[in-house]
């Protein structure tokens, strides 16, 4: 997992992906890879008389795919805050599921949820509403941006 | 490298403990441990039950026990070494270093990876059962084919046939979840600017180890099944009165079984290129050349099979074939050799206990190598096959390559994971008595085989008679030599000399960047790779 934090006339933006060391290009191949392998071995075995190869091989294609694509699933992953004069605004995509909330720049208050706990949570509020941040960061990693947050949030807009 | 300072961060009061934090932990460091502690139990296990066999052959006539239970014994001890003691351990090494080699905070599906251990005890009770079942009055005992289960004798064996297919259907799917891992892992979650290039060996040999098991486990699956079908559904695939055939089933388990074979060393041999590299305080030699041969041995791994049964009837072109693939295999296995010892060349050697079992490994598994090349030639193989040639000789590949390269890297890496020092005083006395023992209990195999003494018999006639005393002699010291090593990492899991983070002089690599013992979470901040 990484943080960025950009800034550029005026606007500021922190962005949280995790690391992801796998390409689509190489998840397509390596599945391609060992379905062709599978499937011309298990083909082989069928010819044999050995048909109960290619079920199981299947099957286990099967599970790959579903571990690659849970992977997948989180390789597009991001939290990001972006805050300028009048807004801060909240984008997150988690597991394919995208959020976004706006805030008022000079009303929105910054807190560090369980500060003390294991598992903190950077957390946003203002005129009764609230986004929660950091579930791609490190727990060190969110009073990191905590901190930077609050600074920034405390300055005159 | 640009890595950040991780101090020891155990976290330990938000996490539970006792039992259900072993039931339920998903941390790669945690499961590697109860992986490597399975290893090291059914490691004992495995070898009480040859202890038993040494006993019987330490003279000729029967003494001990019935041939039945002696085929047991054999049979449970192959499959427990190689899918409860080898396997795991290497998994145990994987889970352990995986991580925090490629700067990774775990490994990529941690749930799957918990449930993927907790598959092997009940799959190793069950492989064991009959045995007591038999006490009972319930069955005829273990299975007694030895671990190839051929057909027709496993078509018509007693009910811990079927003990022995549901056993290795679990194992199958508990090594499926765990090569799933960690293709996920290493493909997905190496650190930024760790390209596969610049991967450590050791992921390597385990990357290549991951695809071999993902493509060979159906087989193996589907022959048992179908084994299984032919015991009780009526079919007849391996039955030749049916219209099936046998030598299918051999076709059938060694695609899985020779395979399997570097499965349990592949990450042995991308593990080897370290030890040399710190102990001789030399960069590896031959990086690039070490990935392609692991590669090259996987793909001439996948095409070789029947060389395991040159003399049951292959026809000519097929026996031509598949004993030049196997010799071809010698091409990329010699330039691992050459790239361990081009390593070694020159450097400034010391010889602390993991050095010294990377030295035994090399020496006794190059001799696993040459009277591989003797068996894979057809004409030598007719009189070999099935002697104790062939059990002299996967033994120093298995034993020599797997076990010693797995006591290698227990050395090489416990006092990063104990944060403390083992003895190595006692390692050193460890090594010299498992290298000694070990000769003695497998030398004189070469030569029974030679003169022909056939293997998996309980019995044998009286000029086989001193070679046996002698192996038997060997093997017990052999595994009484292991209690040293038990000792020796139980005492260093208790206590000793504190550990520095790098631990040895020589060593490079992500993982030692970290301090002895590792946080709780591996990589809290991710490191960066840097070109060059």
């Amino acid at each position: 997992m990484a943080i960025t934090m950009k800034e550029a006339a005026g606007a500021r933006s922190w962005v949280a992906r995790p690391n992801c060391s796998l390409t689509p290009i190489l998840r397509r191949g390596v599945i391609a890879l060992i379905l062709v392998a599978s499937l011309v071995i298990s083909a082989a075995f069928l010819l044999a008389g050995a048909w109960l190869v290619l079920p199981f091989a299947g099957l286990e294609l099967f599970l790959l795919y579903l571990a690659l694509r849970a992977i997948d699933r989180r390789a597009f992953d991001y939290e990001s805050i972006q805050l300028d004069d009048d807004s801060l605004i909240v984008s997150t995509r988690l597991s394919s599921a995208s959020f976004q909330q706006r805030f008022h720049a000079a009303w929105a208050r910054v807190t560090l949820e369980a500060a003390d706990g294991p598992d903190p949570l950077v957390c946003i509020r203002s005129h009764g509403h609230a986004a929660r941040v950091g579930r791609l960061l490190t727990p060190d990693e969110r009073r990191l941006l905590f901190s930077d947050l609050s600074r920034h949030l405390a300055r005159p807009h | 490298m640009n890595t950040a300072s991780h101090a020891l961060d155990h976290h330990d009061g938000h996490h539970p403990t006792g039992l259900l934090r072993w039931l339920t932990t998903t941390n790669h460091k945690d499961i590697g441990t109860m992986y490597l502690s399975f290893s090291l139990l059914m490691f004992f296990v495995g070898g009480a039950m040859i202890l038993g066999v040494r006993a019987e052959l330490f003279q000729p006539g029967l003494q001990l026990m019935k041939p039945e239970f002696f085929n047991q014994l054999i049979g449970v001890h192959a499959l427990v070494m190689i899918f409860a003691a080898l396997m795991p351990a290497a998994t145990g090494f994987a889970n352990w270093m995986i991580p925090l080699m490629i700067g990774a905070p775990d490994m990529a599906l941690p749930r799957l990876n918990n449930w993927g251990f907790w598959l092997l005890p009940p799959a190793a009770l069950l492989l064991t059962m009959p045995f007591f079942l038999a006490l009972f009055g319930i069955g005829d005992g273990a299975v007694a084919t030895g671990w190839t289960l051929y057909a027709p004798l496993s078509v018509q064996g007693g009910i811990g046939v079927d003990f022995a297919i549901f056993s290795i259907h679990i194992l199958g799917i508990s090594s499926i979840m765990g090569s799933i891992n960690i293709i996920a892992t290493i493909l997905n979650m190496r650190a930024p600017g760790m390209t596969l290039m610049k991967m450590p060996l050791f992921c390597w040999g385990w990357l290549v180890t991951a695809v071999l098991l993902i493509i060979t486990l159906p087989v193996l699956a589907g022959g048992v099944t179908m084994l299984l079908t032919d015991r009780h559904f009526g079919t007849h695939f391996f039955n030749a009165a049916g219209g099936g055939d046998p030598i299918l089933f051999q076709h059938l388990f060694w695609f899985f079984g020779h395979p399997e074979v570097y499965i349990l060393l592949l990450p042995v041999w991308g593990l080897m290129p370290h030890v040399l590299s710190t102990f001789t305080r030399k960069p590896i030699y031959g990086h690039t050349a070490q990935v392609w041969s692991f590669v090259a041995i996987g793909v001439l791994g996948l095409i070789v099979w029947a060389h395991h049964f040159l003399t049951s009837g292959l026809p000519v072109p097929a026996l031509l074939y598949f004993m030049y693939s196997t010799m071809s295999i010698s091409l990329p296995l010699a330039v691992l050799f050459f790239c361990w010892i081009a390593t070694m060349w020159r450097g400034a050697m010391s010889f602390e206990t993991p050095m010294l079992f990377a030295l035994g490994f090399i020496v006794l598994f190059g001799i696993a190598g040459l009277t591989g090349l003797v068996l894979a030639d057809v004409a030598a193989d007719a009189q070999y096959h099935h002697s104790y040639f062939v059990v002299a000789h996967f033994h120093y590949a298995l034993f020599a390559g797997g076990i010693m390269g797995v006591m290698t890297g227990v050395y090489y890496w416990l006092p990063k994971w104990t944060g403390h020092m083992y003895s190595e005083k006692l390692g050193k006395l460890h090594f010299w008595l498992t290298v000694i023992s070990f000769n003695f209990t497998f030398m004189p195999q070469f030569f029974l085989g030679l003169a022909g003494m056939p293997r998996r018999i309980p019995d044998y006639a009286l000029q086989f008679a001193e070679f046996n005393a002698i192996s038997t002699v060997g093997a017990f010291a052999l595994g009484l030599s292991q209690l040293i090593f038990a000792y020796n990492v139980w005492r260093c899991v208790k206590g000793g000399d504190k550990a520095t983070d790098r631990v040895w002089e020589g060593t490079e690599g992500l993982e030692w960047e970290l301090s002895s013992p590792p946080p709780h979470h591996s990589w809290e901040t991710q490191p960066v790779i840097k070109a060059g």
